[in-house]
């Protein structure tokens, strides 16, 4: 009998967590989608409408459109990191003096609050008061709107999410790079190989695993982005940086409208997933990942 | 256990055992304790927590009004708060008092807000309380303006104490309108100003400013132009009318607020459209723009030589208009939350702040929104802060208040967004003004819902 049950009442603490902490808000949220739930405006519809909040989420333009600039977004920002991170890691396996302490300095834009680092870049975009239109004036070019322009406002906040992020992909990348065997490279030294083609033949298809690990952990936390942003632009102006989470707050907290926040959450978390999904598919992650282990 | 088998039980004593009575005793100390009456009635100190934002007057709560309040009840009451950001408070605010939580004893509140918190029964008026209480200290309302009590008087009774009034301000560099040749009018139009904002744009200033974005202050951009084209009739706010029909294009007024402030676009700094309230005055201070029209809050520091460049060099007057002079007005107002535990030292802290001196503290601490009628008339408080005069032109030129929209509706926030992203589209060019319009309408009828 102890037998039987002790591992399962050893276990109940660990599932009485995992239930309250996960499963409960995860499986509260869903009932909350399937309702109209406005809890500051009392004279507001309230209850159960089935899946009315999904009808509207499907057809509703602000979510169409926050959608595609997460995907541009993450796009460019994931593309962006995955370049600079993957040079500065080959860069740095070159054994050059002060490296070390070069590879320590770099990490740190990954260490700072985001918060902090939408305030601070916030004031450097400043277009008449920031440094970065001083800087371009000082050597005779003109000064940018940057988050006050239509045109340049997304580009703006994805330079800021690949300054603070390469260094995370730097790190995934750079582990990946110093663990490579050695005996490929040689093979190819051997064989007369540039530098360029090793790289293209024998690094790229080593790293892939890696890589395609530091772009799955980065595009998801590229698409939940929301501090920076909110202290850069708040999704404007007019939109143009109007990403998911932005809009998703905007919903909850200014219009407090909770049911349909709750639909629109799960709409973009199963998209997302259906997202991951078909990238581990297409990369073959997975399969890589289990014939290696 | 050991002993109860060697001996047997003991023997039960009759009655109530003295453990049991000592017992009861603590249960009961407990409970009565936990009863916010008892603690009213105990004298103990209390502590009124109360939710700020971060502007003059609300340093001034935490630090000299505090002290003196202290003073004041003998050091009984202490003042304690939370300072949030402007666009941070109205979602703290929410959440707090939406989950029934006692944090805090006093909410302060944005004009626009207001409607949300008293619908929801969040907040205890402070004139029903002394209705049903009358041994509690008159309140004295006549030493201070009246104009945000349109927001916070509901069947003729007033809910909170207002700690600010805020209303548009035209600021005006005079140095570089005197270099230009510029005779200020009297009254300024909208011609007058685009005019102006176009000659003065030269040698890296920029001839005016706005802030498109911030949702408030955008707002504030826009009905600052629609507020002068017809006059307000009572019970209307702009928005609504008495039977909650929009009517903020009435007469094409919002497209033509719209295209006013499309014709001085090319006059205003780069990076306008992400400008909000923090952004207005370093411009100002630092000589980037020479004309700007926003609320009276925002410039405390525009005189002060030690923050800005151009101190002494600023004139303020009441805003341009194209038909009627109307000026809006907003502020902070203070409520007593309907879950504080403190209700009556906080309607009493409130009711010694009316008598005068924590308004006075406020102005120490730089406050420039001022309402105490004695500071408004003090030649020595005007010639202290210039911008107050605003009110001499608002009174020479028989202006009136009229109250900022869309503070009658319970989601204020949200059909004030679903304009703005309305107005800002147009601005920037992506709809005519008229789709703009006729879009916000939609969509204000559309969150209407209750």
């Amino acid at each position: 009998m102890r037998e039987r049950y002790g591992p399962w009442l050893m276990l109940t603490p660990c599932f009485i967590v995992l239930f309250v902490v996960g499963i409960y808000p995860l499986g509260y949220s869903l009932w909350i989608s399937l309702n109209a739930y406005h809890p500051t405006n009392p004279s507001f519809p309230q209850g159960f409408i089935l899946f009315e909040n999904y009808v509207t989420a499907f057809f509703d333009e602000r979510a169409r459109h926050a959608l595609g600039v997460t995907a541009l977004f993450t796009f460019s920002s994931v593309s962006l990191s995955l370049v600079l991170g993957m040079g500065i890691a080959l860069l740095f396996n070159i054994r050059l003096p002060g490296v070390a302490i070069a590879r320590a300095l770099i990490l740190i834009p990954m260490l700072v609050t985001p918060i902090a680092v939408g305030i601070t870049w916030r004031i450097m975009y400043n277009p008449e008061l920031g440094v970065i239109n001083y800087l371009l004036r000082l050597v005779g070019l003109p000064g940018q709107g940057w988050l006050g322009s239509m045109n340049q406002a997304l580009l703006s906040v994805i330079i800021v999410d690949v300054w603070q992020w390469t260094p995370f992909m730097f790190l995934i990348l750079f582990a990946g790079v110093r663990s490579l065997p050695k005996s490929p490279f040689e093979a190819a030294a051997i064989d007369g190989a540039a530098r360029w083609q090793t790289f293209l033949y024998v690094t790229l298809p080593m790293m892939r695993p890696v890589i395609v690990l530091a772009v799955l952990l980065r595009a998801v936390d590229s698409v939940r982005t929301f501090d920076q942003i909110f202290m850069m632009t708040r999704g404007g102006p007019n939109l143009v940086t109007d990403l998911a989470s932005i809009y998703l707050h905007r919903v909850n907290f200014k219009f407090f409208d909770i049911g349909y926040g709750a639909a629109l959450s799960w709409a973009f978390l199963i998209l997302l997933l259906a997202a991951v999904i078909a990238f581990i598919r297409y990369t073959g992650f997975l399969r890589r990942a289990t014939e290696a282990g | 256990m050991a002993h109860s088998s060697m001996n047997g039980p003991r023997p039960r004593r009759p009655g109530v055992s003295r453990r049991a009575i000592l017992k009861g005793m603590g249960g009961a100390a407990a409970a009565a304790a936990a009863t916010p009456a008892f603690r009213a009635r105990a004298g103990d100190k209390v502590n009124l927590n109360v939710l700020l934002t971060n502007i003059p007057w609300t340093d001034a709560i935490l630090s000299t009004v505090a002290e003196a309040y202290n003073a004041h009840t003998g050091g009984r009451v202490t003042i304690t708060g939370e300072q949030m950001p402007y666009e941070s408070h109205y979602e703290k605010m929410v959440l707090e008092l939406s989950s029934g939580s006692s944090t805090f004893d006093i909410v302060t509140s944005d004009t626009i807000w207001i409607r949300q918190i008293v619908n929801n029964n969040w907040v205890t008026g402070l004139e029903p309380m002394k209705a049903a209480d009358p041994s509690l200290p008159d309140l004295n309302w006549g030493d201070f303006l009246d104009g945000p009590y349109l927001f916070s008087t509901f069947n003729d009774e007033r809910w909170a104490i207002h700690a600010t009034q805020s209303t548009p301000v035209f600021v005006y560099r005079k140095d570089l309108l005197e270099d230009a040749g510029i005779d200020p009018p009297p009254l300024w139009n909208w011609d007058q100003y685009r005019d102006a904002a176009a000659k003065l744009t030269k040698n890296g200033v920029s001839g005016a400013a706005m802030l498109l974005g911030g949702q408030d202050a955008c707002m504030g951009d826009w009905m600052f132009r629609v507020m002068g084209y017809d006059p307000n009739p009572p019970g209307n706010d702009f928005l609504l009318n008495d039977d909650a029909e929009p009517i903020f294009n009435e007469n094409n007024r919002g497209v033509r607020a719209i295209e006013r402030m499309k014709e001085i676009l090319d006059y205003c700094p780069q990076g306008v459209f992400n400008f909000d309230y923090p952004d207005g005055p370093p411009l100002m201070q630092e000589g980037k723009a020479a004309l700007v029209v926003h609320w009276l809050d925002m410039w405390p520091g525009l005189d002060d030589p030690s923050i800005s460049k151009h101190a002494g060099n600023f004139g303020y007057t009441i805003s341009p208009t194209d038909n009627v002079s109307q000026h809006m007005v907003a502020g902070w107002g203070m409520f007593i939350s309907a879950f504080s535990e403190h209700q009556r030292e906080a309607y009493e802290f409130m009711a010694w702040m009316l008598e005068g001196k924590a308004y006075q503290l406020f102005r120490e601490a730089g406050e420039t929104t001022l309402i105490y009628k004695p500071d408004l008339v003090d030649p020595a408080v005007k010639a202290e802060i210039p911008l107050l005069e605003v009110y001499d032109d608002i009174n020479d030129y028989k202006t009136t208040y009229t109250a900022f929209p869309p503070y009658k509706v319970t989601n204020a926030a949200e059909v004030q967004r679903l304009i703005y992203e309305e107005v800002i589209a147009a601005v920037v060019g992506e709809k005519s003004p008229e789709t703009a319009m006729q879009t916000a309408e939609d969509r204000v009828v559309k969150a209407l819902r209750g």
